[in-house]
């Protein structure tokens, strides 16, 4: 199980991901639906669940200094997440459609450790599968940054690369995706 | 019991059923650790659907702009379909005329123009509610935003009236008209726009200076943004417009879907010129003839993200949106230097003293600040 290896040594490095736009918009790109989604699953409305997800990135963006000692990229934004969530439910109105019912059984499915530890698996192994469909030599330069913590420079050293090209190959992954992107517009309205 | 769990996990269960759903859940320990994994699991299972359905590049920009604006978040879910960018000249004209006129409201205030002429001072932190010359609520303002009621129904006796919203250098602030579309402006702007559109075929608002727009797609009445003698229809789609004052062009780029652009001008009034995704209109003032070409349509949203971006820019054009940007009046250099065309680009929160520092060390320009005035040789 190598991958899973790569799982448990998740480092944000602070130097690509917080100063590097394509660092940071590559980490939103593969993160966002998925914690959205969760957090719909948490709390039913998805007002609320985008206005949580964007916080959790807005406190990424916003704490350069933690976000470089982070270890674990994945259990961080997928705690953030849970937590916003928890605070959420604790804080709702009397008044809301979210019946008092309704709030104890989502408090009491947040809570439980076991079903936790199963969604931040699936989204391990599904930002693993995104990560997997990237070309091979943005592949290798973003799981070298992203998930052992290299610093561009050493990275560029390793691979016998330009800092610059490591930043190209940040990129391309980032054109990559979007590609693979699928378009959204409402019909519905 | 699984069965209703099942439908009450989906959504699909009615109020009684929701009721003992609930009740049964919450009865026991075990019962609620049974709907944790149907919860579960029902979440693992429709990842991609949620997936599929969201626009992260949307998203992303939202980030960005609600970063860029103050460090809360703002409400981020609209329904629209389009989106585009409208940067026009006209705006200082406007500006400075305004500040002739009213002498007492300070130059660098955001002002809110209501439909019999009355010129309110919008402060950008606190909030009050903008009222129709009969008295009518329309609308409330709160943090850096001004948000337009949709008056449904019983509208026969309210008439259509205008508000205009004047952003000065230096700021920026943020619109949501009573159809939900939602509008970021730049510093330098000015937008005219109904407080509501009740029977009215088109839903038309006048703009010069550069603004970001999000419309809520209503295809029964189209969106139209007028520009000089420009007109651009939006067919519920996304799309970037933008246009110089001291350009002798308006441009259009198209980020998908459909965009039909129009003369004012009666001759030339039957033709509709349409843009493919991923291209550029470029209107010419003078002769108003259009041509098209491809183009990069990043550079011409990173305005709402706070950065500056010159592409083979006039050095001319680039110092007005510094001036703009940084709200200071710069001395033209003369015109072997103001026509030098560069590229650069600046990420957020670059003072101006660093980003003139650039264009010395690569450009060998020469710039003096004093003040609020920078002189260039």
């Amino acid at each position: 199980m190598a991958s899973y290896k790569i799982h448990r040594n998740i480092k944000l490095s602070s130097e690509i991901d917080i100063n590097s736009k394509e660092g940071f918009d590559l980490i939103f790109k593969l993160y966002y639906g998925k914690l959205f989604h969760i957090a719909k699953g948490y709390l039913v409305f998805n007002e609320d669940a985008e206005e949580i997800v964007q916080n959790v990135f807005l406190q990424l963006l916003e704490n350069k200094d933690t976000a470089s000692k982070i270890n674990n990229l994945n259990n961080y934004l997928y705690t953030l997440t849970k937590n916003a969530c928890l605070d959420h439910l604790k804080h709702l109105k009397v008044k809301s459609n979210f019946s008092e019912q309704k709030k104890k059984i989502q408090q009491g499915l947040i809570n439980d450790e076991a079903a936790s530890l199963l969604i931040e698996n699936e989204l391990s192994k599904r930002i693993e599968e995104a990560i997997a469909l990237l070309p091979e030599k943005c592949k290798v330069v973003f799981v070298k940054s992203k998930y052992e913590g290299l610093k561009r420079k050493e990275i560029a050293s390793i691979l016998d690369i330009s800092p610059r090209t490591v930043d190209n190959h940040l990129a391309n992954a980032l054109k990559h995706m979007r590609l693979h992107l699928k378009e959204y517009i409402t019909y519905l309205f | 019991m699984k069965e209703l769990l099942k439908k009450y996990i989906e959504g699909k269960t009615d109020a009684t059923e929701t009721e003992t759903v609930e009740n049964w859940i919450l009865s026991s320990d075990k019962n609620q650790k049974t709907y944790n994994i149907l919860k579960t699991a029902n979440t693992i299972n429709s990842f991609e659907e949620t997936e599929a359905r969201i626009n992260v590049d949307k998203e992303l920009i939202k980030l960005k702009a609600s970063k860029t604006k103050s460090s809360k978040s703002i409400r981020t879910y609209y329904k629209y379909a389009a989106i585009f960018i409208v940067l026009l000249g006209g705006a200082y004209i406007f500006l400075i005329q305004n500040s002739f006129q009213q002498k007492s409201i300070p130059e660098n205030a955001i002002t809110l123009t209501l439909d019999d002429g009355t010129i309110k001072v919008i402060s950008e932190n606190s909030e009050e509610e903008i009222l129709s010359s009969t008295g009518k609520m329309v609308g409330v303002k709160g943090l850096n935003k001004i948000v337009y009621k949709n008056i449904a129904n019983n509208i026969e006796t309210e008439a259509v009236s205008y508000n205009t919203l004047n952003v000065p250098y230096g700021k920026q602030f943020n619109l949501e008209l009573a159809d939900g579309s939602v509008i970021y402006l730049n510093a330098g702007s000015r937008i005219t726009y109904p407080t509501n559109f009740n029977g009215q075929k088109h839903r038309e608002v006048l703009i010069s200076g550069e603004a970001f727009f999000e419309i809520a797609k209503d295809t029964l009445h189209p969106f139209v943004v007028r520009a000089n003698n420009l007109g651009v229809q939006v067919y519920g789609t996304k799309f970037n417009v933008s246009a110089y004052k001291e350009d002798a062009t308006v441009q259009t780029v198209l980020v998908e879907g459909s965009v039909g652009l129009y003369s004012e001008n009666e001759d030339k009034k039957t033709e509709t010129t349409f843009l493919k995704p991923g291209y550029m209109a470029i209107w010419e003032k003078a002769d108003e003839n259009i041509s098209i070409g491809k183009t990069d349509v990043s550079i011409y949203t990173s305005w709402m993200q706070g950065e500056l971006v010159f592409k083979h820019m006039p050095f001319r054009n680039i110092l007005k949106k510094l001036e703009r940007h940084y709200n200071v009046s710069i001395d033209m250099p003369t015109d072997s230097i103001a026509n030098l065309t560069f590229t650069a680009s600046f990420n957020e929160d670059k003072a101006l003293p660093e980003v003139l520092e650039t264009f010395k060390q690569y450009y060998g320009i020469h710039y003096q600040i004093n003040n609020n005035k920078v002189n260039i040789y």
